[in-house]
Order: C-alpha cells, then structure tokens, then sequence
C-alpha cells in the first residue's frame, strides 16, 4: 500500500519550504523521521563530498549558471557559498594571495566530478521537495518497526 | 620569485583545495549511485521494510547497465566502426 491514499492527501506549504532549507526537515517535519534522516544523510554526503573534492570554487553563478541552478536546489546554503565565492575570487597575481584565503580553482575531473556531485544532490532534493507538497502526515503503521520477511498475514495464513 | 612550486606543496585545506582526482576519479561513481538511490529510494518505497536491500539492488542494477553500456560502446569504437566504417 502506497503512503499516499487519495483521501489523505492535501497540499502541503510549510513543508517544501522546510526541504528547502534544510534536506530532509520537509519529511521531519510531516513526522516521516526514518526517511527524513536517510534523505539528509544522502543529499548531505553528496554536497559535502562534492564541496571536499572540488572546494568551494566549484560553486560559482557567474560562470556557471545552469550547474548554479541545480546546486541551488540543496538549500540556501549554495547562495551563501556562492557569495563568500564572489568576494574571495582567485587573485591572478599569486603573489597577491599572501594572507588572503580563497579557494584555489579546480580543473578537468576534479572540477567536473565535484559539480556533478552538488547538482545531483540538489536535484535529489528537487525530489524531496516534490514529494512533501502532497505527502500526508505519518501514520501509525509508518513508525512500527519491520518484522520477519512476509509479516504477520503470511504467519496468520 | 615564482610562488607556484610553494603553493603546490602546501597542505590540504577542507573547502579550499580541490584534491587530485585525475587517477580514480571514475570510482567515485559507486559512492554517487549508492547516495542517489539511498536517497530515491527513501522518498519512492511504499514502506521502510527491506529499505536496504533496495537500496543495494538498485545500485547494483544501474552499475551492471552502466559496465554493459561501456563494453557495448568499447565494441563499437574499437572494434566495429573501425572494421566495418
């Protein structure tokens, strides 16, 4: 049985919100606490594996626009990388960089891969944030945890 | 004085140097088909019962298609179009 049914569904306005602003907070806050975690600790490892590899240079909205719009799904946390990027700009004089922190650019796959990696995790969350407009709030059933392969009705059978 | 061979050298900083992936870099497919079905399949599964066993077999499953899709294209490039083009 599907966690929508027809005559539970209603459309949801704070919880879209919520996913956008934190992954996964969508699903928390509708009382979906398992999926809520699992999704933040997925969309989470890609963003910030992504952000490890290429560093925060690979978030950029000057340059690359359309990789910027997917990242961006991740939350408001890309906006505010973005902007720490635009005033730490790589200075083209290395000498200049003494006592100057900035992200140091990165090239071909480690450029590439890291990109991948954040818009796919804002993409998941494109998802997330999809799926909590009309997702009811948790039942009961939701919460009891998983019995043996086949359940109670093949055991009754 | 050319700074570059310094600034080569210096350590790793968390969030400010890109690491050199140049070598490895396609094994980081496992770990991103492993997060997006983890993540896919937490919002798709009618319930949580055999959430992971899920998981592993949709990655596996996209691992196995990508592997064919390469040997497939391996085939063509390499051998057929260069025989038969």
């Amino acid at each position: 049985m599907s966690i929508r049914d027809e005559d539970e569904a209603r459309f949801n306005l704070i919880a879209p919100i919520l996913a956008w602003v934190l992954p996964g907070l969508g699903h928390w806050f509708l009382g979906h606490r398992r999926r809520a975690r699992l999704i933040a600790a997925g969309i989470g490892a890609l963003y910030l594996g992504g952000l490890l590899i290429g560093g925060l240079g690979i978030i950029d909205r000057e340059k690359k626009f359309l990789w910027y719009c997917g990242q961006v799904l991740v939350g408001p946390v890309t906006p505010v990388i973005n902007a720490w990027h635009a005033r730490h700009y790589a200075p083209d004089d290395p000498s200049y960089s003494v006592n100057h922190v900035y992200p140091r650019p990165s090239f071909s796959h480690g450029h590439e891969i890291p990109t991948l990696f954040t818009t796919v995790a804002g993409m998941l969350n494109l998802l997330a944030i999809l799926d909590v407009i009309i997702l009811p709030r948790r039942r009961e059933e939701d919460e009891k945890p998983a019995g043996p392969p086949g359940g109670v009705e093949r055991r009754a059978k | 004085m050319n700074p570059l061979p310094a600034m080569l050298t210096l350590a790793y900083r968390p969030f400010l140097d890109p690491i050199n992936i140049s070598g490895w870099w396609w094994w980081l497919v496992i770990p991103m088909v492993f997060l997006i079905a983890m993540v896919y399949k937490a919002i798709r599964v009618p319930t949580m019962r055999r959430y992971w066993r899920q998981v592993v077999k949709m990655t596996v499953q996209v691992m196995v298609v990508m592997i064919l899709m390469c040997i497939g294209l391996y085939v063509i490039v390499m051998w057929a179009a260069p025989r038969y083009f």
